[in-house]
């Protein structure tokens, strides 16, 4: 009952009742005390009056006492006191006159014959007549007697009344008191009871409240709020509630909120699209309060969404989900993308709805009720799409319209941040393969000029050297033929002069000998600068290799007759004929072959394993506008220092007299700056070396500068 | 006349020889003039009478009040102060007051029988106190100086049988005994005279007047309080004296009393 009266009504009655009880309590009090009071000072008048009565006798008392003892002492002084005594006699005989006017006048008139006796008597003892003076002394006596027994009946009276009238307050007072006790002991009661049942109704509730406050304070939003009653703690209740729902509206805002700057910051600093779409759907389960969520993939030449990831979903869902992609525009969910808009199914069993059975049939056998579907868009690209089913049915809040609308831009965001990030990624390994491939050719175009410039130089040299050899070579042969000349002059020289004439001829083989060496290395010298001299002409690249094959393998066996090898050719047919200076290239494969040869040879001739086979691998390739080439040996193969200087001039690993130097980097100027191609080396020590030799169709790869030096 | 003449060089030649106990009226007697009493032969002699009386009487008084240690010794028993005693001491006193011997007045002469009469009142007055003087056993026995007088002056009246009457009264405030009150006239010539600042001190007032419906000659000898008056008279005022009676807060010189005596013709 006292929770339906506003507080200010409750205390307004508490102090009432407690106003009313103290009112009628005091108004009867005051009425008791008023008669007790007036019963008082009736009493206290009495008293009083007792008092005056006591006081007129004690000074009728003195009056007398001194009227005696003047009679005696004649003192004057006893006189005094005597007519003193007579005036507060009469004094007090005034203040009880109004009493009884009657008694207090028979009094005076006593004590006036009393007085006018002793007076008398009093004279004649001054005179000396003491018979007189001691029978007017008796006559006054009479009269004082008289005058005592009326002041004593006086005081009698006076005293019975007074204790009548004392009794009657004191009856009265005993009586007030036990009234105001009773209603003093039902006031406390009832006061009690009522201070306890309005403290009950105050207390009780505030408690509630306070401890709802400190729920709310600590950060509890699910704390219980007292039930809103209609008084002033209700409306604290009430406005409590909205402050909850307010602080929970606010904190799941903040909580979005975060969750979306969350996605946001893995949007913008996390490039797995993988990590990012879960969180996606993660938070859109989690913050539309539903069970799972999927993102979907658009694959724009089928025109489907196909599955991507989920969270919550079933394994069967997900199995499902997998199997079965959904078709744009076939239902709700794949209407959300042409609608640029959320789309909501409220009740999956209520809705016809469009995508395939399976998927429908295994949300219902879940127990999902109701879903919401948002496109992934970049601008009006369809990128996928994000749908959360939950269990319940009905639509769902504007919020977690807004918040999965929300999850999606951040989603379709992130996929294209994705796909931006694909492209620029295929974008840099295409500028770092065009970087390499520019650094190559920077790096062949510095090579080539350093090659042009030895080749100038070594023509130069060539020439110089060319004629004294010839000399040289010329003048020892014809040394040689004088000699034998001068043999057959002579006939039969001696002993010492054949000695002499043999000795002199071997000098001048040998002269001859090293002199052609010379003379040859000259000569390809004067050919390594002269770049070649052949045209350049359709041929048949097949045929030049198997030409090249043969010359070498018989070549080798020319100088060695127990060398041997396996040939294995692996040509591709398919090659056209190919644009080329027949010559230049058979020399670049004569010096590849030998090259290959050489290292077999080595190989097996350094002690390899017993079941070593040299083998040489020619391989041939159609590459479209340019045909591939390998020589691969299993000889005993470079390292990679080795590997470095392979194309310069005059480097050579072979014996003194074995190798000039000059083979590779001929074949270098013929296939790179002469042809356009490009040669590669791939070898591991005691393993195997393999030339990559590419050649251009056409003229299109020859540099300016390889151009020049060829020309 | 030349009684009065010899009374009064009497009492100036007594009071040279006898300055302790000089009462205060004796001073009054010096300065009194002449010619007041000298004007006629009838008034000078009353004056005298009067004057002589008084003289007797406070002679008897000075020496009671002068014998107060030995009335009021508990110790002793019979003080041999009798009559006759006090009368003679009294006598010598008188005597060198006025220079002449009392009992060798004429006593056939109105003052001789008037101033027995006063000695025989103190003698009686004495002698009927013998029982209370000399009582052992209590100090303070209450015969003092006044009422000494006042029972001398009611004895001189019954001695004088008519003749005269002699009475100690006082300004009305500070009469202790009602017989010692001062009549109509008594107080009036207090208040008018004796009490007023410019009449010459001790000088004695005195009238030809009806008295209880007789002529007669009244005189007033005032009495000042002197030093040993004031041991019950005298202040803190109210203070209770030996008698029980409370002082009046008198001073040294302030009328005390007055012998207010009445010749009747």
């Amino acid at each position: 009952m006292m929770a339906r009266l506003a507080i200010r009504t409750r205390l307004i009655l508490l102090t009432s009742a407690g106003l009313i009880v103290l009112i009628a309590t005091n108004s009867y009090l005051t009425h008791e005390l008023g008669a007790n009071s007036a019963g008082m000072v009736t009493a206290a008048e009495l008293l009083k009056s007792i008092e005056e009565a006591n006081s007129a006798q004690i000074a009728f008392g003195e009056m007398r006492y001194w009227m005696t003892d003047l009679a005696v002492s004649q003192l004057l002084l006893s006189e005094r006191n005597a007519a003193a005594a007579r005036a507060r006699m009469e004094q007090h005989l005034d203040k009880l006159a109004p009493w009884n006017p009657a008694r207090i006048a028979a009094v005076r008139s006593e004590l006036a014959q009393y007085e006018d006796f002793a007076e008398k008597a009093v004279d004649e003892y001054t005179n000396d007549r003491r018979v007189i003076g001691n029978s007017l002394l008796a006559q006054a006596r009479q009269h004082s007697l008289a005058a005592d027994q009326l002041l004593a009946s006086i005081v009698s009276d006076l005293t019975d009344q007074a204790i009548a009238a004392r009794q009657k307050v004191v009856a009265g007072a005993a009586m007030a008191t036990r009234i105001s006790r009773i209603v003093v002991t039902a006031a406390v009661l009832i006061g009690a009871l009522l201070t306890y049942l309005v403290l009950r109704s105050i207390v009780l509730p505030l408690r509630r409240l306070t401890v709802a406050m400190d729920g709310l304070n600590a950060g509890n939003v699910a704390v219980a709020i007292p039930g809103a009653g209609p008084d002033e703690i209700g409306a604290m209740a009430r406005t409590l509630a909205i402050f909850r729902d307010t602080l929970k509206e606010l904190r799941e805002t903040l909580a979005q909120f975060e969750a979306l700057r969350a996605v946001g910051r893995a949007v913008g600093s996390t490039l797995d699209l993988e990590t990012v779409l879960s969180m996606v759907v993660a938070r859109a389960v989690e913050f539309s309060h539903a069970q799972a969520g999927m993102i979907y993939d658009y694959d724009e030449v089928t025109r489907e969404f196909r599955f991507r990831t989920s969270y919550g979903a079933e394994d069967e869902l997900i199995e499902h989900l997998r199997a079965e992609p959904i078709r744009l525009g076939s239902g709700p969910i794949s209407s959300a993308p042409v609608m640029g808009s959320p789309a909501q199914v409220r009740d999956l069993f209520g809705e016809n709805q469009g995508a395939g059975p399976t998927f429908w049939d295994s949300l219902a056998r879940l127990g999902y009720r109701s879903l919401i579907a948002a496109p992934l868009l970049d601008d009006e690209r369809i990128l996928g799409g994000l749908v959360v089913v939950r269990h319940a049915t009905g639509d769902f809040s504007q919020e977690i319209v807004s918040l999965i609308e929300a999850f999606a831009t951040q989603s379709a965001l992130a996929v294209r941040n994705a796909k931006l990030f694909e492209e620029q990624r295929r974008r840099e390994r295409d500028l770092r393969a065009a970087h390499e491939e520019l650094k190559a050719a920077q790096a062949s175009l510095i090579h080539a000029e350093k090659m042009a410039s030895l080749g100038q130089l070594t023509a130069g040299i060539a020439h110089e050297i060319k004629n004294p050899l010839n000399f040289v070579n010329n003048f020892s042969e014809l040394s040689r033929e004088l000699l034998q000349e001068l043999e057959e002059t002579l006939g039969s020289p001696g002993d010492e002069q054949s000695e002499l004439i043999t000795t002199l001829t071997n000098n001048l083989t040998k002269i001859a000998e090293h002199g052609r060496r010379a003379d040859g290395i000259v000569t390809s010298m004067l050919l390594h600068s002269r770049g070649g001299s052949g045209e350049r002409r359709q041929s048949n690249l097949n045929a030049l290799v198997e030409e090249a094959l043969n010359l070498a393998f018989h070549g080798a066996r020319a100088k060695d007759r127990s060398f041997n090898i396996t040939l294995e050719r692996d040509l591709d047919t398919s090659i056209g004929p190919i644009d080329i200076v027949p010559q230049d290239i058979t020399r670049v494969f004569l010096n590849l072959f030998g090259n290959g040869f050489y290292a077999a040879s080595k190989r097996q001739s350094e002690g390899a394993e017993p079941t070593f086979q040299p083998i040489l691998n020619v391989k041939t390739r159609e590459l479209g506008d340019k045909v591939e080439i390998r020589v691969r040996d299993n000889g005993v193969g470079m390292p990679p220092e080795v590997l470095t200087k392979l194309f310069q001039p005059f480097f050579t690993t072979k014996p003194t007299g074995e190798g000039t130097g000059l083979g590779l980097s001929i074949s270098y100027d013929i296939v790179v700056q002469q042809h356009g191609g490009t040669i590669a080396v791939d070898s591991r020590v005691g393993q195997f070396t393999e030339f990559i030799l590419e050649l251009p169709r056409g003229l299109r790869g020859l540099t300016t500068a390889a151009a020049g030096v060829a020309a | 006349m030349s009684g009065i003449y010899r009374w009064i060089s009497g009492w100036a030649a007594g009071l040279l020889r006898n300055q302790p106990r000089v009462f205060f009226v004796l001073l009054v007697a010096g300065v009194m003039p002449i010619a007041t009493l000298g004007t006629e032969n009838s008034t000078d002699d009353d004056r005298a009478i009067a004057q002589s009386l008084a003289e007797m009487l406070q002679d008897a008084r000075t020496i009671i009040s002068n014998e107060q240690d030995l009335i009021n010794d508990p110790q002793l028993g019979d003080k041999h102060l009798t009559g006759e005693v006090v009368l003679d001491r009294a006598i010598e006193l008188y005597s060198r007051a006025t220079g002449v011997d009392p009992r060798k007045i004429d006593p056939k002469s109105r003052e001789g029988r008037l101033l027995r009469a006063m000695m025989e009142a103190i003698v009686q007055v004495v002698d009927g106190n013998q029982g209370t003087i000399n009582t052992k056993g209590t100090a303070f026995k209450g015969f003092i100086p006044a009422v000494f007088g006042r029972l001398v002056a009611e004895e001189f009246g019954q001695l004088a049988k008519g003749e005269a009457e002699v009475k100690v009264t006082a300004p009305p405030e500070l009469v202790r005994n009602r017989k010692a009150r001062p009549d109509k006239w008594e107080a009036e010539i207090i208040a008018a005279k004796l009490l007023d600042p410019a009449w010459p001190t001790g000088q004695p007032y005195s009238a030809r007047v009806e008295s209880n419906g007789r002529p007669a000659f009244r005189v007033m000898v005032p009495e000042y309080y002197v030093q040993s008056c004031l041991a019950c008279h005298g202040s803190p005022k109210g203070e209770m004296d030996i008698t029980g009676y409370p002082k009046e807060g008198g001073k040294l010189n302030d009328l005390g009393a007055a012998i207010s005596i009445t010749l009747y013709h």
